[in-house]
């Protein structure tokens, strides 16, 4: 008994003074802690700005390699350059910071550009938490002096990255026919998120392969995500339109696919009936795997001509 | 006639009996001589007023004025109930303190959580202890279980403490489960997505039923807010009337003697008094487990919390709890409604009834021979099934998957992150397996300026590679080879490198595959603890 006595002492002792010594330490560790986690929530934006981003302001924010996004990795020195800073008018005056100003960009996106909103209470596909860790990597880039706070490796790597999106699209564009344009439209516009297989991408967005064949694609079969058939006009409103106009009429994909949120597909209103005619013509063409097996259709949804001469030999 | 200055008590007079009429509030019809007895060792009095507390108070009448030897024999129970309570206890403490930082709301939930991580002094403690806890309540509680059957105390007359322990077991489950989704972190929200789908499986009513569960079709707000409150205010309801029921029954009935699981034992007679013996040992034993608690989660165990749940990406090896992981083992062997379903509650059910069934009078062990073995059987079978719920067990493993995994993990960490930052390479280098006639080595970057420790990092990647291309014939056939690139990428304001940048690209027949990523920030340095 007195033994148990001793022991319940010494031990409540000992807790007591464990307390007391994670007590001391604990404004230091919980600082600690949270240098931690925002190091992770740097890492996080930085993975997801690949994933999201990169693939047309680039890997390291240096704008142009798709859909003529601008270069973001320098936005205090270019931004005062363009005259939008400063004044009644500029970015400080009515947003407070440059920071807040390129979250509220990627969260509700830029109309008549291809910069979607990205936020999901807009239709997009990103939380936003994560919509702030990306602007939290973007903005640790600006420095003042205007040299990015990048490493030169990461500019190394941005640059080959680059070079190979861009090669990619001038082999493309050397053939001059439907196919050929739908190509150059289809990686500068559609890539970023689409696949040309059954497989779905982790925007998420459905691939595309197949889509105007007999038995349509992997994830909506022969239907438009808007439930309406998949004919040429009905695909020329669906793009120019973008989800968002039919976001009382969606229909579940096929199982193992989705969950897709319709108005992540951004409207691409500035695409003209020819542009589109070729986007069909490429896509038309692809099967459920990727390959060019099926004939190009036209705008009346019958097999274009054959162009032996120019059409470029399936990869 | 004036009044006596002797008849006056002196202040130490006064003190005195203060202290005995508050000693008398906690443990009445106990004065300060019987404490005294009790604290110098001497043996209790003939009547003993110790036994007057036990009938006078509420809290004593609860606990026993003493208990059989036999019954507090370790080797017998192994306190395994009583730890069970305890461990209860220590969750109902933890919770209540977390509750007040926690917000069940999908969008606040995880940045509560890491509100209490790291702005709640000691709220990381608490997190730990509630979690550690409540894994070492459902083995436990499993354990106790195991143990009364091993020792027949089922048996009449104690049938119905048994059937009260059988859904107790289950309740303490759930609240586990429960309680696993509410960080709504990547791994609460895939456990509780692939265990939550089990209900689907209810013929008839697996669509309501899942929907019932998580208030929609996918796991989201709704299911947050039930499961909270499932685990906040039914399932602790439930247990608390639960465990008095059954400790009342024990109490009742006592705890079944030892003797008669043999032949030639003879029963004791001798007690242990409630006051002080059993006491004080509970008291050194609370005092001792509540210090390893602190001690563990403080310097040996921390909770992990992944990142934000997100519908949209399943992370790798996504898995049920380990207690559940015996159901996704059964999902393998046959089909979500007669595996994952069927079996669970017919053994549930048989389990609840088994006193009812069992036929079998004797509680000794040379008579209880079919019992004993089914028994084993049955927590061989268990365990096996538990071994093969795991992800390796299978499922072929292919090395696109896991070298991803082990390198380049979406969640977690991978190899690189247990080299120091600073140690990790500080220009860009690349790693090709398949370089030097597939003895791998660097084809870009200056070998010479790296830590031994990298250098060691990357002999390890091509261990793993060479490990894969034995292990996965496909990958082997395909002229399957990886490279390992690491650079510096991100630098902060003082031109430190504040991010570095792990690249993982597979070959699959001479072809790249699509590459995987992984940042790593100098602030993983930092103590968590």
């Amino acid at each position: 008994m007195t033994r148990n006595l001793l022991i319940a002492t010494l031990f409540l002792l000992g807790s007591t003074l464990l307390l007391g010594y994670i007590w001391v330490r604990e404004h230091y560790v919980l600082s600690a802690r949270a240098a931690r986690f925002e190091g992770t929530l740097l890492a996080h934006g930085a993975a997801d700005y690949e994933q999201y981003c990169a693939s047309c302001h680039g890997l390291v924010g240096e704008g142009g390699v798709s859909a003529g996004a601008p270069r973001i990795n320098n936005l205090l020195v270019t931004l005062r350059e363009q005259n939008r800073l400063d004044g009644p008018n500029g970015i400080l005056a009515k947003y407070g910071s440059v920071t807040n100003f390129v979250q509220a960009t990627v969260t509700s996106g830029v109309r008549g550009t291809a910069m979607p909103a990205w936020s999901n209470r807009f239709g997009g596909a990103l939380r936003d938490d994560q919509i702030r860790n990306i602007v939290a990597y973007v903005s640790s880039w600006w420095d003042e002096s205007g040299n990015p706070r990048i490493s030169a490796d990461a500019q190394n790597v941005a640059v080959s990255y680059r070079a190979t999106a861009e090669a990619v699209a001038l082999a493309q564009a050397a053939a001059n026919t439907p196919f050929g344009r739908g190509q150059v439209i289809f990686s500068s516009q559609c890539s970023a998120c689409h696949q040309l297989t059954s497989a779905d991408s982790t925007i998420p967005a459905p691939g595309l392969g197949g889509k105007f064949s007999p038995e349509g694609n992997a994830a909506f079969g022969t239907s438009l995500p808007n439930g309406k058939p998949a004919t040429p006009a009905n695909f020329f409103e669906w793009v120019r339109l973008g989800g968002a106009a039919f976001a009382d009429q969606e229909i579940q994909p096929n199982a193992g696919h989705g969950p897709f949120i319709i108005q992540a597909m951004p409207a691409f209103p500035n695409l003209t009936d020819e542009q589109l005619a070729d986007l069909l013509a490429f896509i038309s063409a692809h099967d459920r795997d990727g390959e060019v097996t099926l004939p190009s259709l036209g705008p009346d949804g019958q097999p274009l001509p054959e162009q032996p001469a120019e059409t470029p030999a399936s990869e | 006639m004036a009044t006596q200055p002797a008849d006056r008590p002196n202040t130490r007079q006064r003190l005195q009996a203060w202290i005995a009429e508050v000693g008398r509030s906690f443990f009445p019809s106990m004065g300060m001589q019987e404490w005294r007895s009790i604290l110098r060792g001497e043996p209790a009095p003939r009547p003993n007023p110790r036994m007057r507390v036990h009938s006078n108070s509420f809290w004593y009448h609860i606990r026993p004025r003493s208990l059989s030897e036999e019954a507090t024999a370790w080797y017998y129970t192994a306190g395994l109930g009583w730890l069970s309570f305890y461990l209860f206890m220590v969750e109902a403490i933890t919770g209540l303190i977390l509750m007040i930082f926690y917000v069940p709301s999908a969008a606040e939930a995880y940045p509560s959580m890491v509100q209490i991580m790291t702005d709640v002094p000691l709220g990381n403690l608490m997190r730990n202890v509630h979690r550690l806890g409540a894994h070492l309540m459902v083995a436990i509680v499993a354990l106790h279980m195991l143990r009364t059957f091993i020792t027949a105390s089922y048996k009449p007359p104690r049938q119905f403490i048994w059937v009260t322990g059988v859904v107790l077991l289950l309740v303490t489950l759930f609240l586990s489960f429960s309680g696993y989704l509410l960080p709504w972190d990547q791994l609460a929200y895939w456990a509780v997505t692939i265990g939550s789908s089990m209900a689907d499986a209810t013929p008839g009513l697996g669509d309501a039923a899942n929907k019932l569960l998580r208030g929609a079709v996918d796991v989201g707000q709704g299911t947050l807010l039930r499961f909270y409150l499932l685990h906040i205010f039914l399932l602790p309801g439930v247990a608390i009337i639960l465990i008095s029921v059954h400790y009342y029954a024990v109490r009742k009935q006592e705890i079944s003697p030892i003797h008669e699981l043999f032949d030639n034992v003879p029963p004791t007679r001798r007690k242990i008094p409630f006051l002080p013996d059993q006491v004080y040992f509970e008291i050194a034993v609370i005092a001792v487990l509540t210090f390893g608690l602190i001690f563990i989660n403080q310097f040996i165990w921390n909770a992990k919390l992944e990142s934000h749940a997100n519908p949209f990406v399943t992370p790798q090896h996504t898995r049920a709890p380990w207690y559940f992981l015996f159901l996704q083992g059964m999902l393998k062997v046959g089909d979500k409604f007669f595996f994952g379903l069927l079996l669970f509650g017919v053994m549930f059910v048989a389990l609840t009834v088994l006193p009812y069934l069992d036929r079998n009078p004797s509680r000794k062990f040379k008579d209880r021979k079919v019992a004993l073995t089914g028994a084993a059987v049955a927590t061989v079978l268990i365990g096996f099934l538990t071994y093969a719920g795991l992800a390796s067990y299978g499922i072929q493993e292919t090395a696109t998957s896991e070298l991803v995994f082990e390198w380049v993990p979406g969640e977690g960490e991978g190899k690189p992150d247990h080299v120091p930052f600073d140690l990790l390479p500080n220009q860009l280098i690349t790693w090709d397996s398949a370089a030097n006639g597939r003895q791998g080595g660097f084809v870009a970057g200056d070998a010479s300026q790296l830590s031994p420790e990298a250098v060691a990092l990357f002999e390890e990647f091509q261990e793993d590679v060479e490990y894969w291309l034995k292990h996965d014939k496909a990958f082997a056939d395909a002229g399957g080879s990886a490279t390992l690139t690491i650079a510096p990428w991100q630098l902060d304001e003082q031109g430190q490198i504040s991010l570095k940048k792990v690249t993982l690209q597979l070959f699959v027949d001479q072809r790249p595959q699509p590459e995987t990523v992984r940042f790593i920030s100098r602030t993983k340095d930092l103590p968590a603890q």
